[in-house]
């Protein structure tokens, strides 16, 4: 038989890891696999339940660059331009769909947003375009316009599966030499000195020098075994999907106001997610009665025929949110050899290609990309929050901060 | 055997006829029929294709437990027609297949599997990103099951279509143990709400009137009788509501239980919540079990229940008496029942059929279905105890209906959505069921119960006792009782432990 | 012996499974999420029990200390309009 799609994970643990990754999710296999390709091939990742099991498997898929910063349109346009050729690059159909990606403003305040946001957009290559309600009916004729002023169209966003960037990542991973091992939970951190020395695991202990923290929602207990608290909180944040039905809608898309994200999937289903205006700390993912009233009601709004479509099921996921709702990339100042691929809210998912070749860069050279240098760690310590306006994103607990006006797709 | 002859036992002109378009074609039905028993009694054999492999779909499960009967209706897809009721001037679509669902030009798809074997997109189109985004766009125009039409359900957004409801105790189902812990708690004098999906409390009783699988156990009393007199002991029950046609879909935190009540949303808040949702009929496997034509042994007792024949001339799989029980309806009903295979050794019952004429075949199953479009023929081949075809050679007996009844499983989706506490068991003839860990007094977990065969798959008897069980202890649970029901309580796990150890 | 459906929903059938297990996908979470059953129209409701039997089969695995997929409401497809819809 051909090679199998995901590989044997059956390697015996070795004493000593160049670097070991926590969080067998798209970011910390996309990570391992990016380092081994740069030439570190004595890579542990451990994953406490199946790969893909946390927030990789759970969100909504959605992709795009188009934001307002130029901090995070730049981390965000790696990230795209690496979708463009990821199924090519590990040699696994992705399903990275080009079908475009729309956000809608029913505000005039949001409207001006997209405004602003489309030639700094452009200015660093993001292949976006303001369209008005006219346009916006052109690309999605289901949608009701009446309520719209303006939008973002990203053509070359999207949406990808994301399963297969688990199964790719890890196969591709698996191929370079690296060690992935489901399964296994990680106890304990050593740190000594202030220096990470190894780490502890259901599958016994190893020594590193190096520890990467990608473990997503669980990424605030993970530092809590360093002994570092990050500026970062668990939530939960929940889908639902409907009864296929023929394709209505092509792009992905987000509608900035009523904080609400979908897409149709290639099967008919629609995947959609909705923010409430607040939802406090907490690590249970059991689905709410809430959730699916708030999602449906604003789906609705947006597509009208959809109000004879059906949901067919509900699930919930953990993220790591942080204080401007921005990821925590690099290494911590309190614990040398303790780095950080985490923080990413709800769009960890999009990040993960480039955010793998970023970090890999970062850890192989020792020296910062420039894309991801104002995402360090201590910029709260050093008041260096961004605030990025066009996060589908409520703040959590500070509603009155400035700009930080939404929460995740 | 004239096929012209209608499927309605009794003939076409006994009910009140109602009329609605099929695909544009105009067709009648009787009152209290389902979409899906209409279009059966219409000769309506293959109602859906299926998504990858283009094959036909019928009637099959006549519960909404299986996608063969999506249908569009009235604007809205993907409504399950085996149980949505027929209504005057109503629209209803096939999904599926082009240019009809009858016949699918994509039909051959079904013979290349093998040039699609599962994941093949992930290994394919993995260079040159353009490939794969035709492909998709072939794909997304061959998924999917329908289009909601702008405008269905219109009134249902501006009307009354969401309450606020409370009690005290939530019974869900109102089959045996259902109406026993409902009867139990209301009598107690607590405030019940009493949620089933069926047009009319019952449940499996409804199913078979006349005597049933579940008979033995019931002391000479007729499923009749016992459903006469557990309806009247909850009717007129001031603190008793009953909501019929309604599906409790969800249990959340804080007690809330979402019911999905036709289009009227409740959401329903309770103190305790038994779950008495019963069980499903599990599919047996065999080559080509999916043709239009094969049916569960609980689809057949649904149809003859609305008073329409499943077929003409039937052949009848068992792994239980459930299975020859459903043989015996179908003769008594005017189905020609040519053949049984039972997968189990002859006994009282079966050779009750054999004198009825029918072909016996003991140890014997379903090995393969022949036909395309409906069922031409069933190949009954040998098979061991649990029902797994051991030999090749069998014997192939012509027939228009293959029913395979097979072995339950507890409907407890809602039990689990509740609790994690539960254990897998192994039960009889291969059912795996996933049991709750239950004290004496039914208790699954704190406010919650869970009573018959949703809990685990038993007999009449035992779902009663543990209805009354649960009923009382959830009702005890909450108020001091008078020491008469705290004895009834007693009595009743008494006699549900002396069965347990018998 | 000639292939036989397993999942209605989905069109999966057992040399589906068998594929799938060849394909490294060996626990039922994995299962499901790579051969999509238990996540068509029925959620498991005519397919689960035979689903899991095949795949224990095939694996070796005892059926009863398979890990089942977490059950996820809605028991039935709710619409949209009705959920959406404003508290009367």
């Amino acid at each position: 038989m051909k090679r199998r799609i995901l590989p044997r994970l059956d390697k015996q643990l070795r004493r000593t890891y160049e670097t070991a990754i926590i969080g067998g999710g798209v970011h910390g296999l996309g990570l391992a696999y990016n380092l081994a390709k740069r030439g570190m091939k004595n890579v542990a990742v451990f994953e406490k339940s199946y790969l893909g099991s946390g927030a990789s498997g759970r969100n909504t898929t959605l992709i795009r660059s188009a934001f307002s910063t130029p901090e995070w349109i730049d981390l965000m346009q790696a990230s795209v331009d690496a979708w463009q050729t990821l199924s090519d690059e590990i040699g696994f159909n992705v399903m990275f769909t080009r079908r475009g990606y729309l956000i809608v403003a029913t505000s005039e305040k949001n409207a001006e947003l997209c405004r602003r946001a489309v030639p700094l957009q452009n200015s660093r290559g993001v292949a976006s375009r303001l369209v008005d309600v006219k346009e916006i009916k052109a690309i999605a004729p289901c949608l009701d316009t009446s309520r719209i002023h303006a939008g973002v169209f990203q053509s070359n966003g999207g949406i990808a599966r994301h399963d297969a960037v688990v199964w790719g990542y890890a196969a591709a991973a698996d191929r370079l030499g690296v060690d992935i091992f489901p399964n296994t939970e990680v106890t304990a951190i050593d740190v000594e000195g202030g220096q990470v020395r190894g780490v502890r695991t259901t599958r016994g202990s190893i020594s590193t020098p190096r520890v990467v923290n990608a473990a997503g929602g669980h990424s605030p207990d993970v530092a809590r075994l360093a002994g570092v608290e990050l500026p970062a909180k668990t939530y939960p944040l929940e889908a639902f999907v409907t009864e296929p039905i023929k394709p209505m809608l092509d792009p992905a898309m987000i509608c900035l106001e009523t904080l609400t994200y979908l897409n149709q999937t290639a099967r008919g289903e629609f995947v959609a997610g909705s923010e409430p205006e607040q939802i406090p700390p907490s690590r249970s993912i059991r689905s709410t009665f809430d959730f699916l009233e708030l999602t449906a009601r604003h789906m609705v709004q947006l597509i009208p025929a959809l109000a004879g479509a059906s949901i067919l099921r509900q699930w919930a996921g953990l993220i790591d949110m942080t204080l401007d709702l921005g990821p925590l990339l690099g290494e911590t100042d309190e614990v040398k050899g303790f780095c950080l691929d985490c923080g990413w809210g709800g769009y960890g998912f999009m990040a993960s290609p480039g955010a793998g070749r970023l970090m890999a860069d970062y850890i192989v050279s020792g020296g910062a990309p420039a894309q991801i240098k104002p995402f360090a760690p201590n910029r709260f310590a050093l008041n260096k929050q961004i605030h990025e306006p066009s996060l589908v994103v409520l703040l959590p607990e500070e509603k009155s901060a400035p700009a930080a006006e939404k929460r995740s797709a | 055997m004239p096929s012209s002859e209608s499927l309605r036992i009794g003939g076409d002109s006994a009910r009140k006829r109602i009329n609605f378009l099929y695909n544009g074609r105009s067709l009648s039905a009787c009152e209290g029929e389902t979409i899906g028993a209409a279009l059966h009694a219409s000769g309506v054999k293959v109602l859906s294709r299926s998504v990858k492999y283009r094959r036909p779909r019928g009637l099959f499960c006549m519960a909404g437990n299986c996608p063969n009967c999506l249908m569009q209706v009235d604007g809205r897809p993907n409504i399950r027609a085996c149980v949505y009721p027929v209504r005057e001037g109503a629209q209803v679509c096939s999904q599926s297949g082009w240019p009809s669902t009858r016949f699918d030009a994509f039909a051959s798809i079904d013979a290349l599997g093998f040039l699609f074997p599962i994941g093949f997109p992930y290994r394919y189109f993995v260079h040159g990103g353009w490939l794969y985004h035709k492909w998709e766009r072939l794909l997304r125009h061959m998924a999917g099951h329908g289009l909601p039409r702008n405008g269905a359900l219109n009134g249902v957004s501006a009307s009354q279509v969401k309450t606020s409801a409370e009690c005290e105790i939530a019974v869900v189902g109102a089959g045996p143990a259902g109406l026993a812990a409902a009867q139990a708690a209301s009598s107690a004098g607590c405030q019940v709400a009493l949620i089933d999906e069926g047009a009319r409390p019952g449940g499996s009783l409804l199913l078979d009137n006349t005597a049933g699988s579940r008979s033995e156990s019931r002391n000479g009393q007729s499923g009749g009788d016992l459903l006469k007199r557990l309806t009247a002991a909850i009717e007129g029950q001031p603190n008793l509501r009953s909501y019929l046609r309604a599906c409790a879909f969800g249990y959340y935190d804080d007690g809330l239980l979402g019911v999905l009540q036709e289009n009227h949303l409740i959401k329903l808040r309770s103190k305790r919540l038994i779950v008495a949702t019963g069980a499903y009929e599990n599919p047996t496997l065999a080559e080509n079990w999916d043709r239009p034509g094969v049916m569960l042994g609980t689809a057949v007792q649904r149809l003859l229940a609305l008073g329409i024949k499943p077929g003409r001339k039937a052949v009848v799989t068992a792994v239980n008496d459930f299975g020859l029980e459903v043989a015996r309806r179908l003769i008594d009903s005017g189905v020609e029942v040519i053949a049984v295979a039972d997968c189990r050794s002859e006994s009282e019952q079966s050779r009750r059929l054999a004198e009825r004429g029918v072909k016996l075949l003991m140890s014997h199953g379903l090995k393969a279905v022949r036909g395309r479009a409906s069922v031409k023929a069933a190949l009954l081949a040998p098979c061991d105890q649990e029902g797994r075809i051991v030999s090749s050679n069998g014997t192939s007996v012509a027939c228009d209906l293959a029913v395979t009844a097979g072995a339950l499983q507890p409907a407890n989706e809602l039990l689990f959505q509740a609790t994690y506490k539960g254990s897998y068991v192994l039960e009889s003839a291969g059912t795996l069921a996933r049991v709750p860990i239950t004290g004496d007094d039914m208790r699954v977990d704190e406010n919650l119960y869970a009573a018959g065969n949703a809990g685990s798959i038993g007999d009449l008897e035992k779902s009663l006792l543990e209805g009354e069980i649960a009923g009382l202890s959830a009702a005890l649970s909450l108020k001091a009782g008078s020491s008469a029901l705290k004895e009834r309580c007693e009595s009743a796990k008494a006699r549900l432990s002396a069965r347990r150890q018998s | 012996m000639k292939r036989r459906i397993l999942c209605l929903c989905m069109d999966v059938t057992d040399h589906d499974i068998e594929t799938a297990i060849a394909e490294g996908f060996d626990q039922t979470e994995t299962l499901k999420r790579f051969t999509a059953v238990l996540m068509g129209p029925c959620e498991g409701k005519s397919c689960a029990l035979n689903v899991l039997r095949e795949f224990a089969r095939l694996t070796g695995k005892n059926i009863a200390e398979l890990r089942v997929p977490t059950l996820r409401p809605p028991i039935r497809p709710l619409p949209l309009a009705v959920m959406g819809a404003e508290e009367s």
